[in-house]
C-alpha cells in the first residue's frame, strides 16, 4: 500500500526483479501467479480504468525521434485521451522543456528524454506515477533536478510517485517509504525512518590488524554485516548494545581498537544488510551519493 | 470503441505521415512503375506480347494496366515495400520501446493493432492511388484513352465510361492483393521483436508463399495467385468482347478477403498475448 502523496521507493539489487514487477503492475507482462491493484483497481481484470490513473516511466523513456517533444506528446496526450494542447504545454513547462518543445526528440539528451518521460507521464493527470530507474545515465546536475522534480510532484500535485532504484542514496533522499526486493521476493517494506530505528547501528572502526579484526568477527553471530573501508577501517552493522562487547572481542583477540566511531545507520546499511552485501550496488550507490553532493 | 480506434489510428496516421522512408516507399513504386511503362514504350514487342494476339495496337488502358500489374505483381516494388513497411510496423516500436508508452495508456491492445490494419489499409490506398494516376496518366498520353472499337468494322465494344469502370475494380483489387500482403508483414511484425529480423522475414518468408501458386494444389486458395487479377482481366477486356469480371473476381475476394481476416486475428490474438520486455 503506498499513501497518496508519498514518493515510494522500490529498491533491490540488478537482477531483483524491480523492472519485471513495474512490467506486472502495468500490465505489460503477465504473472504466474497474483495480482496487482491500482487505486483498489485490479490490473488484470479491470486494466482500462486502473491504467486510468498512472503515469509511467518503465526503463529508459523511449520516443519517436522523428517527431519533436511537443508532438511526441500530442499522439501520447490522444491516445490517452482527453489531453489538450494546453495541458501539453503545461506538463512541458513543468518540466522545463517548453523551450525545447519544438525540437525533435533525436537532438534531446539523456536528461532532456528523462525529463519528457516525465511529461508524458504526467499528461493525463494520474494519481499515482510510476518511475522505473529515473535517473539511469543523468549527469550528477541531472540527477538533483530529477530529485527536486519529483519532490515537487508530489509536494504541490499531491501525486504518489513509485520509483523504483537501485541507487540507494537517491531513494533516501527523496523516499519516505521503501520496499527492498530480492530474487523476486519482498524483503522488507516501511517507512525510511522505522526500518532504519528497527534494525540497525553502525560503527566505524580503525584497527591495528584488519585481517585479524574480520576473523574474530566472523565468528561473532551478533554482527550482521561487515565491510572493509578501501583497507583502512572496518565497518559493521550491530544491535546498540554490543558496542562495547565488540571492542573488547577485539582486545582480547589481541587487536589494537584505534578508533571506533558510532554511525546511524543509512539505507544502504540496511539494504546491505537485508540483501547479503550486493557490492555492485553499493559502489553504484555511493558514485550517486558523491554525484549528488557536489 | 470506434471512436478510439478512430483516434488511435488518426495517431498512427501522423506517425507515417511523418516518417521519411514513408515517401521513399512511394517514390520506389513510382520509380518502379516509370521503368515498367519505359520498358513498355522501348521495347513494343513486350506489349505485343501482352495483348496475346500478336498485333501492336495498343490502347491506353492496357499500356496503364501493363504498368500497374508490373508495380504490383508477385515479386513488384508494392510487394517488396508494402512488406518492407508493414514488418517493421509493431517491431520497431517494440524495439525502440515506445509500445511502452502506448500500451501504459488505458487502452485495449487489440484497439492498437486494429488502428495499425486500418493506418496500414490507408498507405496502401495511397500506394494504389499514386500508381493509378502515374499509369492511367501514361496510358493516356501514350495511347488515349478513348472508346475501344472492333479494328475491321469500327464497332464500339467497350466505351470510355466503362473502361474507366474497369480501371476502378483494377485498382480496387489491386488494393486489396497489396493489403494482404501488408497483413502478412504486420503479423511477422507483431511476433518478432527485432524491426530488421521482421522485415527479412517477412521478405524470405513471403517468395516461398508465392511459390506455391505455381502448384495446382494450392493455386487457389494462394492470394499470392490473385496479386495481379485485376490488371489481367482489365487487359482481357480491352480486346476480348466476350470476358467479364464474374466469376474470378468472386474468387479473389473470397481469397483475399479470408487471407486478410485469418492474418488479423493472428495479429490480435498475438498481440494480446505479447510480453513487453
Amino acid at each position: 500500500m503506498i499513501p497518496r502523496g508519498d514518493i515510494f521507493g522500490f529498491l533491490g539489487p540488478n537482477g531483483a526483479g524491480k523492472t519485471t514487477t513495474i512490467r506486472m503492475m502495468l500490465g505489460l507482462i503477465r504473472p504466474t501467479s497474483g495480482s496487482a491493484f491500482i487505486n483498489g483497481l485490479d490490473i488484470y481484470k479491470d486494466p482500462l480504468n486502473a491504467l486510468k490513473c498512472v503515469g509511467a516511466i518503465v526503463e529508459t523513456p523511449s520516443f519517436y525521434g522523428y517527431l519533436t517533444g511537443r508532438e511526441n506528446l500530442r499522439l501520447l496526450g490522444n491516445i490517452s485521451g482527453g489531453v489538450s494542447g494546453s495541458r501539453v504545454d503545461e506538463v512541458l513547462e513543468m518540466v522545463g522543456l517548453f523551450p525545447r518543445a519544438n525540437d525533435k526528440v533525436k537532438g534531446y539528451s539523456q536528461g532532456m528524454r528523462q525529463r519528457l518521460g516525465i511529461a508524458q507521464a504526467l499528461l493525463a493527470r494520474p494519481e499515482i506515477i510510476i518511475l522505473d530507474e529515473p535517473t539511469n545515465g543523468l549527469d550528477p546536475s541531472g540527477i538533483i533536478e530529477m530529485r527536486r522534480l519529483i519532490k515537487r510532484l508530489a509536494a504541490e500535485q499531491g501525486i504518489s510517485i513509485f520509483i523504483s532504484s537501485h541507487l540507494l542514496h537517491e531513494i533516501e533522499a527523496v523516499c519516505r517509504h521503501v520496499a527492498v526486493i530480492k530474487n523476486g521476493t519482498l524483503m522488507a517494506q516501511g517507512s525510511v525512518d522505522e526500518l532504519l530505528k528497527k534494525e540497525t547501528f553502525c560503527l566505524e572502526l580503525k584497527v591495528s590488524n584488519v585481517k585479524k579484526a574480520r576473523e574474530i568477527f566472523a565468528g561473532l553471530k551478533f554482527i550482521s554485516s561487515v565491510r572493509e573501508e578501501n583497507g583502512r577501517g572496518i565497518e559493521i552493522t550491530i544491535a546498540r548494545d554490543r558496542v562495547a562487547e565488540v571492542n573488547r572481542r577485539l582486545v582480547e583477540g589481541g587487536v589494537d581498537v584505534l578508533s571506533l566511531i558510532p554511525r546511524e545507520a543509512s539505507l544502504e546499511d540496511f539494504f546491505l544488510e537485508l540483501t547479503g552485501g550486493a557490492s555492485g550496488d553499493r559502489a553504484s550507490g555511493s558514485t550517486v551519493g558523491s554525484g549528488a553532493n557536489v | 470503441m470506434f471512436e478510439r480506434i478512430i483516434s488511435l489510428t488518426k495517431v498512427e496516421l501522423y506517425k507515417i505521415s511523418k516518417q521519411k522512408y514513408s515517401y521513399l516507399l512511394v517514390l520506389f513504386i513510382i520509380f518502379n512503375a516509370a521503368l515498367v511503362g519505359l520498358g513498355s514504350r522501348i521495347f513494343p514487342a513486350i506489349m505485343a506480347a501482352f495483348r496475346g494476339e500478336g498485333g501492336a495496337q495498343f490502347d491506353g488502358y492496357t499500356f496503364a494496366s501493363i504498368i500497374a500489374s508490373g508495380t504490383f505483381s508477385a515479386a513488384g516494388a508494392g510487394t517488396i515495400a508494402m512488406l518492407a513497411f508493414s514488418g517493421s510496423m509493431v517491431a520497431s516500436e517494440t524495439e525502440s520501446g515506445t509500445i511502452k508508452n502506448i500500451l501504459v495508456r488505458p487502452v485495449k491492445r487489440h484497439h492498437v493493432i486494429l488502428s495499425k490494419a486500418i493506418a496500414l489499409f490507408v498507405y496502401c490506398l495511397v500506394i494504389v492511388a499514386v500508381t493509378a494516376v502515374l499509369s492511367i496518366t501514361a496510358g493516356a498520353l501514350s495511347y488515349g484513352m478513348n472508346d475501344i472499337a472492333i479494328q475491321e468494322t469500327g464497332e464500339v465494344f467497350r466505351t470510355r465510361v466503362e473502361m474507366f469502370t474497369n480501371l476502378g475494380i483494377s485498382f480496387i483489387m489491386d488494393l486489396f492483393s497489396i493489403y494482404t500482403v501488408g497483413c502478412v508483414g504486420l503479423l511477422l511484425s507483431v511476433l518478432i521483436n527485432n524491426t530488421g529480423w521482421a522485415v527479412i522475414t517477412a521478405l524470405v518468408f513471403y517468395f516461398p508463399v508465392m511459390f506455391l501458386k505455381n502448384f495446382d494444389i494450392f493455386n487457389p486458395w494462394i492470394f499470392t495467385a490473385y496479386m495481379d487479377k485485376g490488371q489481367n482481366i482489365l487487359r482481357e477486356m480491352a480486346i476480348v468482347k466476350s470476358k467479364t469480371w464474374t466469376p474470378d473476381i468472386y474468387h479473389f475476394f473470397l481469397v483475399n478477403i479470408s487471407t486478410i481476416l485469418i492474418l488479423l486475428a493472428l495479429s490480435l490474438l498475438f498481440f494480446r498475448e505479447k510480453e513487453i520486455n
